[in-house]
């Protein structure tokens, strides 16, 4: 097989996760949710990320982060918003807000019910995979 | 404050190198079925002195009782 292309510096033979999904989600208000994961193959310029796409504007993670229809001159126009520099790397932040929330300093970013809702979903993606039907939650 | 992390792969290894840079927090232990992997990346994250363990039930056994606070995946 030839080499494949590749995110990951170690050898893929050793490598027992799974890589690459897809799921579309309708959501109760008629909006839609396109998600897609893969981090191992397939190297692509935007590594992770969100994209909110509406009637009249787009927000995403990527420059530019917001641009809305402008009525008045007719046209899509880019939005300024501050950009506050990340003091920590991600995941490093992360645990500094975990820590300080159990400590009763900080509120936790992520609540239970938020990640139980996010478990949910992922298990309904699963669901649906194998049994090559939609799941209704 | 002590902490576990369940899971050798990419992200425990991610997971250890930030919490190695907490003061607060002591990595008591890596759980992975493959042991091997669990070692590997305490060796990454520079991490000494942390328990491996092949599956999360018999750490919970051995550190719950002790003072462990925090577990991360």
């Amino acid at each position: 097989m030839p080499k494949l292309p590749s995110n990951f510096d170690g050898d893929l033979s050793e490598v027992s996760v799974e890589d690459f999904g897809h799921a579309h989600v309708r959501l109760a208000d008629g909006s839609s949710m396109s998600v897609e994961g893969n981090w191992l193959q397939h190297p692509r310029s935007r590594a992770h990320g969100f994209e909110v796409l509406g009637t009249l504007g787009v927000a995403s993670d990527i420059e530019p982060p917001v641009q809305v229809w402008d009525p008045e001159a007719g046209e899509v126009a880019t939005v300024e918003l501050p950009i506050v520099e990340e003091q920590d790397h991600r995941t490093l932040a992360e645990h500094k807000n975990f820590l300080a929330a159990i400590h009763g300093a900080d509120v936790s970013l992520v609540t239970l019910d938020e990640a139980l809702h996010v478990q949910r979903n992922i298990d309904g993606i699963y669901r649906s995979a194998e049994t090559g039907r939609e799941i209704r939650l | 404050m002590k902490a576990a992390v369940i899971g050798g792969g990419v992200m425990g290894r991610e997971h250890l190198k930030a919490l190695a840079q907490i003061p607060q927090v002591d990595v008591a232990a890596v759980v992975d079925p493959d042991t091997a992997a669990a070692e590997r990346v305490l060796g990454v994250a520079e991490i000494e002195g942390a328990q491996v363990f092949d599956n999360s039930e018999e750490m919970l056994r051995h550190l719950l009782s002790a003072d462990t606070d925090a577990q991360t995946t």
